[in-house]
């Protein structure tokens, strides 16, 4: 069942276009990472399908409702965890957990009070006193403790030290056996390889990669190096070969992983002595986008 | 000492910058309204019948509390123009220096700006002397403008050396309000609790210089705003009184350094007390949120009101003795149209000025937390954009419709017991609350502004000064009908002493609730900032 979809959003501010036709679609119990450099769009994308900018163009749709129209219904079903959590600076953190919590209605103080044990928040102090990774625990606390169905997370970890991460991880993972949906906008990208399923990368306003980490694995190379007892001649035209370097019989190339098979194959009839190879980083792919380049641009 | 303030003279411009448009409007605002009433002055009283006129309304104890004292029996157009003038004019310069350092003191230290700044190559006392050095350019030039245009406006009865008198006090009050607020600056935590703490200072100075001028003129000397009329600028120019605001404010300038100097960033010196686990059900709903934010700001307007109206319905107890000792006058008191009901509707109409105030506050705060980010945590909750809207207006409401019958009962209730012929309940009821409509109206306005122009949400403090314009030197000016009927406020009917006209009324209140409706429409369809 879709929980959310976003069909060609566009926003302008001014003259300034900041998302240009993002399209997105998250499915119940699904954790979708959302990634891209500083800028690109993510938060402004996430502040619409809140309802708090109007998209120029295209439609978001939560829970089948318009994520404009009726954002305050629904909010009910919706936890949300800014980078920056900004709250009242003379409550303390305590009261400020629960009016969150409150206005969307009735809540378990039982589950409230366990979660504030979870992060070893001091609920006492008055808010302006916090540091940001304490501010950000009000949120995660508040949205953990709530009977959300889908989590607008925005770089909610950017302040937490890496015990307090781990907690979060376990959270998210609890959330998502519990059947609900997760949407994480991350720049931690080992965060996001452990925790989604699917992922999307924007960048200037536009999704430019989509898909599982797999998918997206699949799209990068194998790093490949070998030795032969006979010169393999013609291995650089084979498909799928890339940047071959060749010192005799003692060589390495980059493999695409769909030819793999082939490779290996015309390898062995010159007789493979000795073969390793690196497994694609995730986080070379993200690099990749991040500088701005297409996998072939970078093979170029 | 050098290595402290290293880096103040790349600060200070910067500074400069930020503030620069709104002190502009300020000086271009208190230069323009002093020369245009120091203009009108001789034409006002220009024979001896007018002066003694003028001496009549104005030699009461009523009017002694809202002005201070005359001297020089009224017969010189210069002490004249400082009767009237002076007192309102060095408020306003307060004021402006108090919201100035305010700003320039907690709000940077809150927004985390000082911090940033100071993990520079930049001595601790930098960012406050660069904030000092502001301020003092600010008054300098105010006295510099003020002397200038009066001199060259070259206007009988205003010689040289009084207009500099004139010029020096207002800006040395300044000065002194400027480093009182970033005294005060040490002692909280938030710029707002710097401005709860000079505006309570100021009012202060008020109170006592109300009543030392009219029963105890130690009183006077303890308040500076009391030293004002001592100078008796225009007629014997004494410097004593300048130089008494310099010297005071040299004093809590070198306090305020000398405490920065040892305190944290980011702490104040009254300690904060450790605060409660849970919130209470109350804080829980809406509305309740709306009210615990603003509680300090509601409550300190409120007593500060009804504190103003006791001290004012003391004096006319001493009004009445007043009339009754001076048998040829004893008709001004009793008679039809007569001084107390003059200076009531007279209070009324400025204090309908002053109750607009806390309305507009308490509602802007809708846009302030939007600036601040904190709407947004809301929002991402269960909650419409109506639904805060109306957390915030209803609170604003009560306090326009509540607090206009408050403060009457107080009145009424505290001059009854000192005066026989106080003015009946029902008299003093009706004369305050015929400005419920204006005072909502300038609440619809600004609910049109945060919906439709958020960014220019200050604008609405234009209705007050302007209304305040209107009504202090309307007559002096002789602003012209349509000028004068630009303020909402004078739309309002004179009750007692004018027919009562419903008509007015309903259409006031129906403007009202059209802007709000309008500024709701443009809230709800509008991108929230943050
Ligand atoms: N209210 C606004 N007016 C004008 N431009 C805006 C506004 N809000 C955002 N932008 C611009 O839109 C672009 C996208 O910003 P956004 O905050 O969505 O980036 P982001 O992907 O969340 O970046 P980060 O990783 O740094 O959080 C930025 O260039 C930003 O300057
Ligand atoms: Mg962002």
């Amino acid at each position: 069942m879709t929980v959310l979809q976003l069909d060609r959003i566009s926003k302008r501010f001014g003259n300034f276009q900041a998302l240009n036709q993002v399209s997105m679609e998250l499915k119940e119990g699904e954790i979708y990472g959302f990634i891209g450099p500083n800028g690109a769009g993510k938060s402004t994308t996430i502040r619409i399908l809140l309802g708090m900018l109007k998209a120029t163009e295209g439609r978001a749709v939560l829970f089948g409702k318009d994520a404009w129209k009726d954002a305050a219904e629904i909010h009910k079903r919706c936890a949300y965890v800014p980078g920056d959590v900004y709250v009242w600076p003379n409550l303390t953190g305590g009261e400020v957990i629960d009016v969150l919590l409150k206005m969307n209605g009735s809540y378990s103080k039982k589950k409230r009070d366990e979660w504030v044990e979870r992060f070893q928040f001091d609920p006492t102090k008055k808010a302006r006193s916090y540091s940001k990774g304490n501010r950000q625990k009000i949120a995660l606390i508040a949205a953990f403790a709530s009977e959300a169905d889908l989590f607008i997370l925005d770089e909610p970890t950017s302040g937490l030290d890496p015990l307090m991460e781990h907690i979060f991880q376990q959270g998210v993972r609890g959330v998502k056996e519990a059947g609900k949906t997760v949407l994480l906008s991350s720049h931690i990208l080992s965060e996001v390889e452990k925790l989604c399923d699917r992922v999307a990368i924007i960048r200037r306003g536009e999704i430019i990669e989509r898909g599982t980490l797999d998918d997206l694995r699949h799209l990068t190379r194998m790093q490949i190096q070998a030795e032969t007892r006979e010169v393999p001649e013609g291995l650089a035209k084979l498909s799928g070969v890339h940047q071959l370097e060749e010192t005799g019989k003692q060589f390495s190339f980059q493999a695409d992983t769909d030819h793999m098979e082939g490779i290996i194959n015309y390898l062995n009839k010159y007789g493979v002595r000795k073969i390793e190879s690196t497994p694609p980083m995730l986080e070379d792919l993200f690099m990749r986008h991040y500088e701005g380049k297409s996998v072939e641009e970078n093979v170029q | 000492m050098r290595k402290h303030i290293k880096g103040t003279g790349i600060l200070f411009p910067i500074l400069l910058r930020q503030h620069r448009l709104r002190l502009l409007l300020w000086l271009a605002g208190l230069v323009l309204v002093t020369c245009s009433v120091a203009y009108a002055y001789p034409d006002m009283y220009p024979d001896q019948a007018s002066r003694e006129a003028y001496a009549m309304t104005m030699e009461n104890p009523a009017m002694i509390a809202m002005l201070g004292i005359g001297y020089d029996h009224y017969q010189k157009i210069g002490s004249m123009f400082a009767l009237e003038m002076l007192l309102f004019s060095a408020i306003a310069v307060a004021i402006m220096n108090i919201l100035l350092m305010s700003k320039l003191t907690r709000d940077d230290e809150e927004n985390g700006i000082l911090e940033l700044v100071q993990s520079r190559s930049v001595g601790r006392l930098s960012y406050l002397a660069a904030s000092f050095m502001v301020m003092l350019l600010v008054n300098i030039l105010l006295i510099i403008l003020l002397t200038a245009a009066m001199t060259a406006m070259q206007i009988d009865g205003f010689d040289f050396s009084g207009i500099v008198l004139y010029s020096s006090l207002l800006g040395c009050f300044g000065f002194l309000a400027g480093t009182l607020t970033a005294f005060f600056a040490h002692f909280v935590t938030s710029s707002r609790g710097a401005g709860i703490l000079s505006f309570g200072a100021l009012f202060f100075f008020y109170i006592l210089r109300a009543v030392g001028d009219v029963e105890a003129a130690f009183l006077s000397w303890i308040s500076p705003l009391g030293w004002l009329s001592r100078a008796y600028v225009f007629v014997e120019n004494s410097w004593t009184p300048a130089g008494l605001l310099l010297v005071s404010g040299i004093g809590f300038g070198i306090i305020a350094f000398i405490m920065q100097a040892k305190r944290d960033i980011g702490d104040g010196l009254l300690p904060e007390r450790a605060g409660s686990v849970y919130a209470s059900a109350f804080l829980k709903t809406k509305a309740g949120l709306v009210i615990r934010l603003q509680k300090t700001m509601i409550l300190m307007w409120v007593l500060g009101i009804l504190l103003l109206h006791i001290v004012f319905a003391l004096i006319l107890g001493d009004l009445e003795t007043f009339f009754l000792e001076n048998e040829a006058m004893q008709a001004f008191l009793t008679g039809e149209g007569n001084v107390m009901e003059q200076f009531i509707v007279l209070l009324m109409a400025i204090m309908a000025l002053f109750i607009t105030a806390p309305v507009i506050i308490s509602f802007l705060r809708l846009r302030g937390e939007e600036k601040a980010n904190r709407t947004e945590l809301l929002f991402s909750r269960a909650v419409s954009r109506m639904q805060l809207l109306r957390a915030y207006l209803v609170p604003s409401i009560i306090i326009a419709v509540l607090l206009p019958i408050l403060q009457a009962l107080v009145l009424w209730s505290v001059g009854a017991a000192v005066s026989e012929d106080m003015m009946t309940l029902t008299d003093v009821l009706g004369a305050s609350v015929v400005y419920i409509p204006a005072i909502l109206l300038v609440l619809g306005f600004t609910v049109l502004l945060i919906g439709w122009i958020p960014k220019a949400t200050s604008l609405v403090w234009l209705f007050l000064v302007y209304g305040f314009v209107v009504i202090y030197l309307g007559d002096i000016l002789e602003l012209p009908n349509w000028l004068r009927n630009l303020s909402v406020y004078e739309h309002v009917p004179v009750y007692p002493s004018e027919e009562l006209s419903y008509a007015a009324i309903l259409i006031l209140c129906g403007i009202s609730v059209l802007l709000v409706l309008i500024g709701a429409l443009g809230y709800k369809r509008r991108d929230i900032e943050g």
